[in-house]
C-alpha cells in the first residue's frame, strides 16, 4: 500500500533523509522511531505529498505521490504532530468539510460513529478554539478516519490524550489495520510501538538503521540469547558500533 | 473550484460572521459588541450618506495624478515582501488539512484567492470612504479600489511563485537586484519631489515627475485603477478603464495558474514562520528577534524587587530593539516626510508632529510587550514571587517609559532642524515627555490588568473586541486629560503666584504630572493583586 524507494531529501547542504526504502502492506502497522532530527516527520510529509523528494519515488496504493498526487492523496490520511484545526469552526463543521473534500457521500452516520468512538459527542457544536489539546487531537483523528483511508500516517498520535483516549486511539489503530489499512506511526513512545506495531523502522540522521518485523528486530539486536525490550533494541540500534 | 473548498470557504465565511458577534451571551460582551457596532455604523453610515449627498466637485485630476505612483510604490513593496517571504502563506490549519487532501495546487490557489475576497471587499469599503473626495461615484471608487487590492494580492502571489521557479543563486541575485532597483527608484522619485515644483512644494514636485516621460511610463500599469476610481460615467469611462483593470487582474491570475509551481513545501515553511510570529505576538514578544539570544543587561539594584523585574524587561527590550528600530525608523521617516510634504518646504510647524507622535507612542507601548501586557502568560510566575505588588508594578512599567521617552526625544531631535518652532517650545515638550509617558504607561497597565485582553487576537476580529478597544481608548484619554488638566492648573497657579515666572510654572506642572504618575503605581499594584490567573487570563 505504501512504497518508498531510495527516498532522499536534502535542504541545501543538510541531508534530512538519505536513500530510505520501505514498504507497508495492507493490515501492517509500521512504527517509525528515531532520535530528534532523524527524518521521521520529513518522511511522513513526503509520503503525504506535502514536500517533494529530492530523489526517489514514493507511492500510495500504486499511485506515485509526485506524479499523481490527487489519486494518491485520496487514499491516505495524515495527522501531523500537534494538528491545528480551524479555530472558528466547530467539530462537526470540520467533519462536514472533510466529507466534502474527500467526497464522502452520506457522511453523517459515519461522523456520528466517530464522534462516539472518540468521546466527542458533547463537543460537536464546540468551536475548535475552545477544545483542549487532547480533544483537538481526537477531532483531527476523527476527521482523518472519516473517508476510510487505505493508508494512515500518524505523527505522535498520543500527545495530549488521557488514559481512556490512549486506549481508544490504540484500539482504533488496530481496528483500521485489521480492516486492511496500512498504518505508519511516528513516535518517541516505544511502548506504543511495542503495543500496536507489526513492523519497525529505525531512522538515525536520515539513514535507515533497521527495517523489519518487530520480532525479527528483537533477535537481530539480542545479546547473550535474551530477547531484548524494544527500548533496548532502539538504543543498541542507534549506538555506534564501538559504543562511544 | 473543488466542492470541498467551496464548502470550507462557506463554512469559514459563516464562522467569520459568528465570530464578529461572539460575546453576546454575557451582558458585558453584549454591551461591548453593541458599542462596537454603534461606533462602526456611526463612522461608516454618515460617511456613505455624505458621499451620496455630496455636492462638492471631486478632485479627480489630483487623484489621477498621484494615485498611480503611490500604487506603484505599494506594488513594489508587496513584491519585495513576497520575494523576502518566498512562498504563498496559508494558515496552519489550511496546511494541516488541505496540503495532504486530494486537491490540486491550482485549486488551492483559487481557494486562497476566494477566501481573501471578503476581507478585500471590506478593505475596499473602508478606503472608498476616504476616497470620497476624489471619486465622483462612490460605487465606482469602491470597484476601483477592490480591483486594485486584487491586483496587489495577485502580484504578491505571482512574485512568490516565480521566486520558486528560479534557482537559489538566481533567487538571491534577483532579490538583491530588485531591492537595489526599488530603493534607487524611490530615492529618485523622492529626490525629484523634494527638489520642489514650481512653488517649492512637495506635491508640486511629485506632479512634475508624474508628467515626465519616466513618470508616465512607470505609472502606466496602475493608471487604469485610478481611472476606474475616478470614472465620471458608466460608459465609456467605467466600461473601458474597468475592462482594462479587470484584464490586468485576469492576466495576473492566468500567470499564477499557469506557473503551477510545486509551492507546498515553501508554503509550509512560510506558514509556520507566520504562525510562530503570530504566537510570539500573542505572548507579547512581537519584536523579539528570533534565533540566538544576544545582548544582556547587568544586574540592577534590588529596589525592593523592582530592579530584577525591570532587568528582565530591559533584556527583552534589548532583544526587541533591532526589529523595533526598523519600525521606528520607517514610521519616523514617514512622519517627517509627511510633515514636510504637507507644508511649505523645507520646514514645518512642530505641532503637526504631536498627534502622529502620540499615536505612534500608543502603538509602540502596546506592541513592545515590555510590561504586564507582554507577561500575560507569566502572571502565575509573577504572582508567586516573594515581592510586594508595588515593586512588581514599578519594575514592569519602568522599561517602556524609558524606551518611549528615548524614542520620542530621538524623533524630536531629528525634527528640530526642520521644525518652525522656538527652542523654548521644543525644550518644554522634551521636558514633559518623561512624566507624560509615565502617566500613559501607568494608565495603560492599570486598564489592562482590570480588563485583560491579548494584544493580538488568535481569531478573527469581533465587534466585542472593537468595542472594548473603544472603551479602553476612551478611558485612557480621559485619564490623560484629567492628569494634564491637573498639571496645567497647578502650573497656572504657580505662574500666578510667582508673578509670571515660566520656570516656576513648568517646574510645578512637571512635578504634578510626575506625582500623578507615581500615584498610579499603587493603582497598578492593586490591579495586579486582584488579577485572578484562573479567570482573568484571556484565551
Amino acid at each position: 500500500m505504501i512504497q518508498v524507494r531510495d527516498f532522499h531529501k536534502t535542504y541545501r547542504e543538510t541531508v534530512a533523509v538519505a536513500g530510505l526504502s520501505f514498504e507497508v502492506g495492507p493490515g501492517e502497522i509500521l512504527g517509525l522511531v528515531g532520535p530528534n532530527g532523524a527524518g521521521k516527520t520529513t518522511t511522513l510529509r513526503a509520503v503525504a505529498g506535502i514536500i517533494p523528494p529530492t530523489r526517489g519515488t514514493l507511492g500510495v496504493g500504486g499511485y506515485d505521490v509526485v506524479a499523481q498526487p490527487v489519486a494518491a492523496k485520496s487514499l491516505l490520511a495524515y495527522v501531523p504532530d500537534d494538528p491545528r484545526l480551524f479555530e472558528s469552526l466547530t467539530v462537526w463543521e470540520h467533519l462536514e468539510f472533510v466529507a466534502a473534500a474527500y467526497r464522502v457521500g452520506d457522511f453523517a452516520a459515519k461522523a456520528e460513529t466517530l464522534l462516539r468512538q472518540f468521546e466527542l459527542e458533547g463537543k460537536r457544536a464546540t468551536l475548535a478554539q475552545e477544545l483542549s489539546r487532547g480533544m483537538r487531537q481526537k477531532a483531527a483523528i476523527a476527521c482523518a478516519y472519516l473517508h476510510d483511508p487505505r493508508a494512515i500516517l500518524l505523527d505522535e498520535p498520543l500527545t495530549g490524550l488521557d488514559p481512556q483516549g490512549i486506549r481508544t486511539m490504540k484500539d482504533s489503530i488496530l481496528r483500521r489495520a485489521r480492516d486492511g489499512a496500512a498504518v505508519v506511526i511516528s513516535s518517541h513512545l516505544l511502548a506504543l510501538v511495542e503495543d500496536v506495531c507489526t513492523h519497525l523502522l529505525i531512522l538515525d540522521r536520515g539513514k535507515r538503521i533497521y527495517f523489519g518485523r518487530i520480532e525479527e528486530a528483537r533477535s537481530a539486536f539480542a545479546q547473550a540469547g535474551a530477547s531484548p525490550s524494544l527500548e533496548e533494541v532502539f538504543f543498541r540500534a542507534i549506538q555506534p558500533p564501538n559504543g562511544s | 473550484m473543488h466542492p470541498g473548498l467551496v464548502k470550507l470557504a462557506r463554512l469559514r465565511f459563516r464562522a467569520g460572521l459568528r465570530q464578529s458577534f461572539r460575546g453576546l451571551k454575557t451582558v458585558r460582551g453584549a454591551l461591548l459588541c453593541l458599542l462596537g457596532v454603534a461606533v462602526f455604523i456611526t463612522w461608516l453610515g454618515p460617511s456613505l450618506v455624505m458621499v451620496a449627498l455630496a455636492r462638492v466637485e471631486p478632485d479627480t485630476e489630483r487623484f489621477r495624478s498621484g494615485f498611480p505612483l503611490a500604487m506603484l510604490g505599494i506594488t513594489l513593496l508587496y513584491g519585495l515582501q513576497a520575494l523576502a517571504q518566498k512562498g504563498v502563506s496559508f494558515s496552519v490549519a489550511e496546511v494541516d488539512f488541505l496540503f495532504s487532501a486530494p486537491l490540486t495546487r491550482r485549486q488551492l490557489l483559487l481557494y486562497k484567492i476566494a477566501v481573501g475576497m471578503p476581507g478585500l471587499l471590506l478593505l475596499a469599503l473602508f478606503f472608498s470612504v476616504f476616497a470620497r473626495g476624489y471619486a465622483p461615484w462612490w460605487i465606482f471608487g469602491f470597484l476601483g479600489i477592490a480591483l486594485a487590492a486584487l491586483f496587489l494580492q495577485l502580484v504578491g502571489m505571482a512574485v512568490a511563485l516565480v521566486s520558486q521557479t528560479v534557482g537559489e543563486y538566481a533567487y538571491t541575485w534577483s532579490r538583491r537586484a530588485a531591492l537595489a532597483l526599488t530603493l534607487t527608484a524611490v530615492a529618485l522619485v523622492l529626490g525629484w519631489a523634494f527638489s520642489g515644483g514650481a512653488d517649492g512644494r512637495f506635491f508640486a514636485g511629485m506632479e512634475e515627475f508624474r508628467q515626465s516621460l519616466l513618470g508616465r511610463c512607470l505609472a502606466a500599469p496602475t493608471e487604469p485603477f485610478a481611472r476606474v476610481i475616478t470614472a465620471r460615467s458608466f460608459f465609456p469611462e467605467l466600461v473601458v478603464w474597468g475592462s482594462l483593470a479587470l484584464g490586468i487582474d485576469l492576466a495576473l491570475l492566468a500567470l499564477v495558474m499557469k506557473l503551477d509551481v510545486n509551492y507546498l513545501e515553501a508554503s509550509l515553511a512560510v506558514s509556520q514562520r507566520v504562525y510562530e510570529r503570530l504566537q510570539r505576538a500573542r505572548r507579547g514578544s512581537a519584536w523579539v528577534s528570533s534565533g540566538k539570544a544576544w545582548g544582556s543587561i547587568p544586574p540592577l539594584p534590588w529596589l525592593g524587587g523592582a530592579g530584577p523585574i525591570a532587568r528582565i524587561q530591559l533584556i527583552k527590550a534589548a532583544r526587541s530593539i533591532p526589529n523595533a528600530l526598523v519600525f521606528i525608523v520607517v514610521v519616523g521617516t514617514l512622519m517627517l516626510v509627511g510633515a514636510v510634504a504637507s507644508s511649505r518646504m523645507p520646514s514645518f510647524p512642530l505641532e503637526t508632529l504631536f498627534a502622529p507622535l502620540l499615536m505612534l507612542s500608543l502603538v509602540l507601548g502596546r506592541t513592545l510587550g515590555c510590561d504586564f501586557r507582554g507577561h500575560l502568560d507569566h502572571m502565575e510566575a509573577l504572582k508567586v514571587l516573594p515581592l510586594r505588588p508595588a515593586a512588581v508594578a514599578a519594575g514592569q512599567v519602568v522599561t517602556p517609559i524609558l524606551l518611549l521617552t528615548a524614542f520620542q526625544l530621538l524623533l524630536l531631535g531629528a525634527a528640530a532642524p526642520l521644525a518652525e518652532s522656538s527652542a523654548t517650545l521644543l525644550g518644554a515638550v522634551a521636558l514633559f515627555v518623561l512624566p507624560f509617558n509615565a502617566v500613559l504607561l501607568g494608565a495603560e497597565n492599570f486598564l489592562f490588568l482590570v480588563f485583560p485582553v491579548r494584544m493580538v487576537s488568535g481569531t478573527a476580529a469581533s465587534f466585542q473586541h472593537f468595542g472594548r478597544g473603544i472603551v479602553e481608548m476612551f478611558l485612557k484619554m480621559v485619564l490623560l486629560l484629567v492628569a494634564a488638566a491637573i498639571a496645567g492648573a497647578a502650573g497656572l497657579a504657580a505662574f500666578v503666584l510667582s508673578v509670571g515666572s515660566w520656570i516656576a510654572a513648568l517646574a510645578v506642572a512637571w512635578l504634578t504630572l510626575a506625582g500623578i504618575a507615581a500615584l498610579l503605581i499603587p493603582c497598578v499594584a492593586w490591579a495586579f493583586r486582584r488579577f485572578d490567573v484562573s479567570t482573568d487570563t484571556p484565551g
